[in-house]
């Protein structure tokens, strides 16, 4: 790979718990190369959300902490760099959007207002030329200006179009890294749709890289280049998207994938992973999957597998992965 | 042929007054025969939550009419309906939201049997121990309270509660929505179980399309407050025909090597303004088939011709009506 853009390396951040802290995300390392689109999948509370908002130290300090680790981002450290510096970064080099537009939104501004103050901020951009800029925006992200949009209030916008408006506020600095936590989890599937394309074709234009997270294998499996699977806090698996849904690895990869409805007949038992995700603070000693996996071998309770480099590319962290000589037997 | 369960006959809702006012639901007629699934798909806005409030009168329907088991829901006395909806549950989309917080789970699953004076105290914990046991829960799970259960487990005592008095017909509204795929699979598979241990009917609301592929014999497709399309599930799926169907189904994001919905067909905008309706089909606007008669006149769900000769109620003018 290039240089990568971003360089997360060996972060762990936790929270503050009734018996102490407990790491919610444990030792992640992931990196993206310019221009790249990379999905981090997983279920509830597998730490893939806190991840996204350590990047940019958005998480509830001090209840959170980062308790180590780098976050590399174009030869600087986000863990490190003075708050300062941090909240240039924030919407300039690095845009972000979130699952619910209507809270990351405020109700009481103008689209206009709320699109222009990220313009005055970060640009300078006054009068004329920042309504001039923000009208481009909202032509970018496909909401017309002529439709009156610039005076309306977040509230007299469907879901759709608040979501394009949060990647207009997100795009106005033109970042070289966009996060997207969740974008589309709340809208429906044809607008879901209209989102993906417009994140999709925005990239190619600007050369941005993306940051997708969400727990729809679909939306990865056909928009992203390289993903990452999180399950517990810890990254277990990770391959170009290519290889990864035609040879999943991690037995957990291959449950999730297997609990879709869309790849069974109608009406068949569904596959389904008997039991739940270890919370935080009580996750076992070795691997966290152990508990659920069916193809577990008795070191797998004592031993955490490391995340090892794949032949062929990609990462994985297990003893007796899906396809090996063992789980055969 | 006996009446099916249910019989839903243009039903409407309208909400607001004068200017303001609003179809949520615009003359919807649909059946649901004993021990069947049918699922109802549509976006936000399409009418299909109204549609499940308005059956159980949980939401009065402005008009039409609503047959359960032969008796006419929309006639009936505040007590007789009391009466009739022990043959209708429903079990709603939040399992956060959905059961009280204060209660116990043998309080909330016992509730039912409780309004409705079944049994004695002995037999109704007898019957809730056996509830508990049928979707999978632990006995000592009754004494505990719902926020030390996790989603799926909360759904589970939703459902549990939803089946206390045997009822013919459950509705379930997104009833798995919320949760994480692996815990979805395991709700699917328990109402795949009742279904056929208990032979109870489902009307199954989603916006997932591949979950109600799943799940259901019919799938009706709704849109903008009507049924554009209804068909047997296989073949809904197989040849959709309705423009919204085959977008719909085309946007479902799939694995790569997955059976897919064909070409990707992207749809513009967005649902109309409902207190300012179009006068044609509410769907010309975003339709790539779009006619001039379709801007003037409303298409009716009746039956139509088909490409390959077969027939059914879909609401679009492309297809020539039969008779």
């Amino acid at each position: 790979m290039a240089a990568p853009l971003l360089d997360i390396d060996g972060l762990t951040v936790s929270f503050a718990g009734p018996a102490g802290r407990n790491a919610v995300v444990e030792d992640l390392s992931l990196a993206i190369a310019p221009g790249e689109v990379y999905g981090l999948v997983g279920e509830s509370g597998c730490g893939k959300s806190i991840t996204a908002l350590s990047i940019l130290r958005l998480i509830p300090a001090p209840a959170a902490h980062i308790d180590s680790g780098r976050i590399r981002f174009d030869g600087e450290d986000l863990a490190t760099v003075p708050a300062r510096r941090l909240r240039q970064i924030r919407g300039h080099a690095i845009g972000m959007i979130f699952q619910e537009p209507m809270t990351s939104l405020n109700p009481v501004f103008t689209i206009g207002d709320q699109i222009g103050e990220s313009l005055i901020l970060h640009r300078r951009l006054r009068g004329e030329a920042a309504r001039r800029e923000t009208t481009r925006l909202l032509d970018m992200v496909g909401l017309p200006a002529a439709r009156g949009l610039l005076g309306r209030y977040p509230h007299e916008l469907s879901g759709g179009q608040r979501q394009r408006v949060m990647i207009a506020i997100a795009l106005a600095c033109s970042p070289r890294l966009l996060i997207a936590d969740e974008p589309t989890t709340a809208l429906d599937v044809t607008i879901q749709a209209q989102i993906l394309e417009l994140i999709d074709g925005l990239r190619r234009e600007l050369g941005m890289a993306v940051l997708l997270i969400t727990h729809d294998l679909g939306v990865v499996s056909e928009r992203c280049d390289r993903v990452g699977v999180m399950y517990a806090g810890r990254m277990i698996e990770e391959q170009p998207a290519s290889s990864l849904f035609h040879r999943p690895r991690h037995p957990y990869t291959v449950g999730l994938m297997r609990s879709r409805p869309a790849g069974h007949p109608r009406g068949d038992r569904l596959p389904t992973i008997e039991g739940t995700v270890p919370p935080p603070g009580r996750r076992p000693p070795g691997c966290a999957f152990e508990p659920r996996c069916g193809n577990r071998l008795e070191r797998c309770g004592a031993e955490r597998p490391p995340l090892a480099a794949l032949d062929g590319g990609g990462r994985l962290a297990c003893f007796n992965p899906a396809g090996s000589a063992e789980a055969r037997q | 042929m006996s009446e099916p369960l249910l019989v839903v006959r243009d039903l409407t809702r309208e909400f607001g007054h004068g200017a303001r006012r609003v179809r949520a639901l615009a003359g919807v007629s649909l059946t649901l025969d004993r021990g069947q699934t049918l699922g109802v798909v549509g976006e936000s806005g399409s009418g299909k939550t109204t549609l499940g409030r308005a059956i159980l009168r949980l939401i009065e329907p402005t008009s039409g009419s609503v047959r359960l088991a032969g008796e006419d829901l929309l006639a009936l006395s505040p007590r007789a309906l009391k009466r009739a909806r022990r043959r209708a549950q429903i079990v709603f989309q939040d399992p956060f939201g959905s059961l009280n917080p204060r209660h116990t789970v043998r309080h909330i699953v016992g509730e039912p049997l409780i309004v409705h004076r079944v049994g004695t105290p002995e037999s109704r914990r007898e019957r809730v121990d056996a509830l508990l046991a049928a979707v999978g829960l632990s006995p000592d799970a009754g004494d505990r309270f719902p926020h030390e259960f996790s989603g799926g487990q909360r759904q589970r005592i939703a459902i549990a509660r939803a089946i206390a008095l045997d009822p013919d017909l459950v509705i379930a509204d997104e009833p798995v929505s919320a949760l994480d795929v692996s815990i979805q699979s395991q709700v699917l598979n328990l109402i795949a179980d009742l279904r056929h241990d208990r032979g109870i009917a489902f009307l199954f609301i989603s916006h997932d399309l591949s979950v109600v592929r799943h799940v259901s014999d019919r799938v009706a497709v709704m849109y903008f407050g009507r049924v554009v399309e209804l068909d047997e599930t296989d073949r809904l799926y197989a040849q959709p025909a309705h423009p919204y169907t085959r977008a719909l189904l085309s946007a479902v994001p799939r694995l790569q090597g997955e059976a897919g919905g064909g070409e990707r067909i992207t749809l513009e905008g967005e649902l109309p303004d409902p207190s300012n309706p179009p006068p044609g089909c509410p769907f010309a606007q975003r339709c790539a088939s779009v006619h001039e008669r379709c801007r003037r006149d409303l298409p009716g769900l009746v039956d139509r011709l088909l490409p390959d000769g077969s027939q059914r109620p879909v609401a679009c003018h492309l297809f020539p009506t039969v008779g």
